[in-house]
């Protein structure tokens, strides 16, 4: 079985994802077991790999029997069976916690919902294993489709949000899809360590620079970079709760870590490559101001939490863009660190929504006393965000802000220290509405402690926990995976 | 290719779902008049 966990990764997830619909038929009870059992499956065979990896090296795996070139391959390196670790791990917290979200649903309409969150997760992780570019498209389809169904399924605003969403993401698979092209044109191959091999032959030819600008836009369209981040907001701010802790946790970290293999791994060496890093360091720059000014503009606390969420996608793009080594550990480290600090900020503002029925600040107003759980782990993970110790986004950010000192970007350590500054404003506008304003008597009768049920309450507390933990041990996991991770070459 | 194709055709009928969710519940696709009557 171990031999073939490279796979199954993704065969058990997208198996099970055509049994559910007809499972919960039956019992919705066994439904739901049989998601958690495929993730944990997935969980598992990604920690198997993670552990080889760690210890013989990159794992190749080839599908069907058939050789590289001609087959598809999946590698499997501590970077990928990180994320893939990283990202089953959050899609169990997330699946226990949809829950008492699901049980009020029709049994064939939780199971399509289940389905497809299953499939999201073959797309992400497929995305991450895979050693093929056209394959990564078709996974990037897979997970963009499932999505678009997810998101669609809240209310009526988040079906218009969805839908553009839909046109722009189609938009940017297609930008992806040509610039492969244009790589396939140039070098008659799909496998990625076959087209880094044959890149020192057409790297200086203008059909590649336009290849590698392709596959940079249409990337950073999916990842939500600032000028091309039109669809997020919106789509996060009306899609039911269940899904946007899943999608802003790790979608959009996907979208980066592919654009950081196709970079770094595989078309490091040639000169347009850097001019790229450098067009995305300035766009990671304003992303990361423009996100957070516009996260204090907001009232609706999860809207306020996307536009949080390209400031923080900013970050990750501006510590892989620089370069540096300690940049890069720092841009991972911020990658793993922010899903948790997003995935937990958003299961609870979406408990809190489900709860009371607002996200709106002013209805925060007493919320820690009704809710006190929920609101703890907010406030560490708000905590985590701004980047105070011994939260994990100190740490992230602290390597974030040292790679820029390194290369003498003064601007960006501007940039970054300043929308610390800007993410305590609306951090802390949320911890003083929640903790320190009085409700209005006459306007909310009698508030009694009712905090969410305890299926959306230990994911919600685990994140916040893990929080502390990541941030605690930071050394541990750099000196452990990250820096194993980082490309090997020239660093 | 042809993956791109059944992507492209998977792609349409999600969209077409889409808009006829949303034609069933405002009744237009017009989109000056759609954004007005979300507005409300």
């Amino acid at each position: 079985m171990t031999a073939h966990a490279p796979v199954l990764i993704v065969v058990i997830p997208l198996a099970i994802a055509v049994l559910v619909p007809l499972v919960s038929l039956r019992s919705d009870q066994w439904a739901r077991s049989l998601v958690l059992l495929a993730l944990l499956g997935a969980m598992t065979c990604a920690a198997i790999a993670l552990a080889q990896t760690l210890s013989t090296g990159p794992w190749h795996y080839h599908l069907g029997g058939w050789e590289p070139p001609w087959g598809i391959e999946y590698v499997l390196d501590p970077l990928s069976s990180g994320m893939a670790l990283l990202i089953s791990a959050v899609a169990i917290l997330v699946a226990i916690y949809a829950g008492p979200h699901l049980s009020g649903w029709a049994a064939s309409r939780s199971g399509l919902f289940s389905s497809l969150f299953l499939l999201l997760n073959t797309g992400l992780l497929g995305i991450v294993v895979t050693g093929d570019f056209f394959n990564l498209y078709v996974f990037l389809e897979i997970s963009s489709l499932a999505a678009y169904a997810l998101l669609a399924s809240g209310t009526i605003q988040a079906t218009v949000a969805t839908f553009r969403y839909l046109i722009i993401g189609t938009i940017a698979a297609t930008f992806y899809l040509l610039g492969v092209g244009y790589l396939y044109a140039l070098t008659g191959t799909l496998n990625m360590a076959d087209v880094a091999a044959r890149l020192p032959a057409v790297a200086d030819s203008s059909p590649f620079v336009v290849a590698v600008i392709f596959i940079a836009v249409g990337l950073s369209i999916k990842a939500a970079l600032f000028p091309m981040h039109g669809w997020l907001p919106d789509a996060y701010a009306y899609a039911p709760p269940t899904v946007i802790g899943f999608i802003s946790a790790v979608m959009s970290k996907v979208s980066i870590y592919a654009l950081f293999r196709v970079l770094y791994f595989i078309l490091h060496p040639a000169e347009i490559v850097g001019q790229t890093l450098t067009v995305l360091s300035w766009a990671a720059a304003i992303a990361i101001l423009a996100g957070s000014l516009l996260a204090v503009a907001q009232r609706d606390i999860r809207r306020m939490l996307a536009y949080s969420s390209v400031g923080q996608m900013g970050y990750i793009m501006l510590g892989l863009a620089l370069g540096t080594r300690t940049a890069l550990i720092g841009a991972l480290l911020h990658m793993l660190n922010h899903s948790i600090m997003k995935g937990c900020l958003f299961l609870a503002a979406g408990g809190i929504q489900w709860r009371t029925g607002s996200c709106n600040l002013d209805d925060f107003a007493g919320i820690s006393r009704r809710m006190p759980f929920t609101m703890a782990a907010i406030v560490v993970a708000a905590i985590s965000m701004i980047g105070l110790p011994p939260t994990a986004g100190f740490f992230s950010k602290w390597y974030l802000v040292t790679g820029a000192i390194q290369v003498h970007a003064w601007v960006f350590v501007a940039v970054l220290i300043g929308s610390s500054l800007l993410s305590a404003v609306y951090f802390f506008r949320v911890v003083e509405w929640a903790y320190l304003r009085e409700p209005e008597r006459d306007a909310t009768p009698a508030i009694e402690r009712q905090d969410l049920p305890v299926q959306m309450l230990i994911p919600i507390l685990l994140l916040a926990t893990s929080i502390l933990l990541l941030g605690l041990f930071n050394q541990t996991v750099i000196s452990r995976v990250i820096q194993y991770a980082l490309p090997q070459e020239g660093f | 290719m042809l993956t791109a194709i059944v992507v492209g055709v998977s792609t349409t009928g999600v969209a077409l779902a889409l808009l006829i969710r949303i034609y069933r519940y405002y009744g237009t696709l017009e989109e000056p008049e759609l954004l007005q009557r979300m507005q409300e």
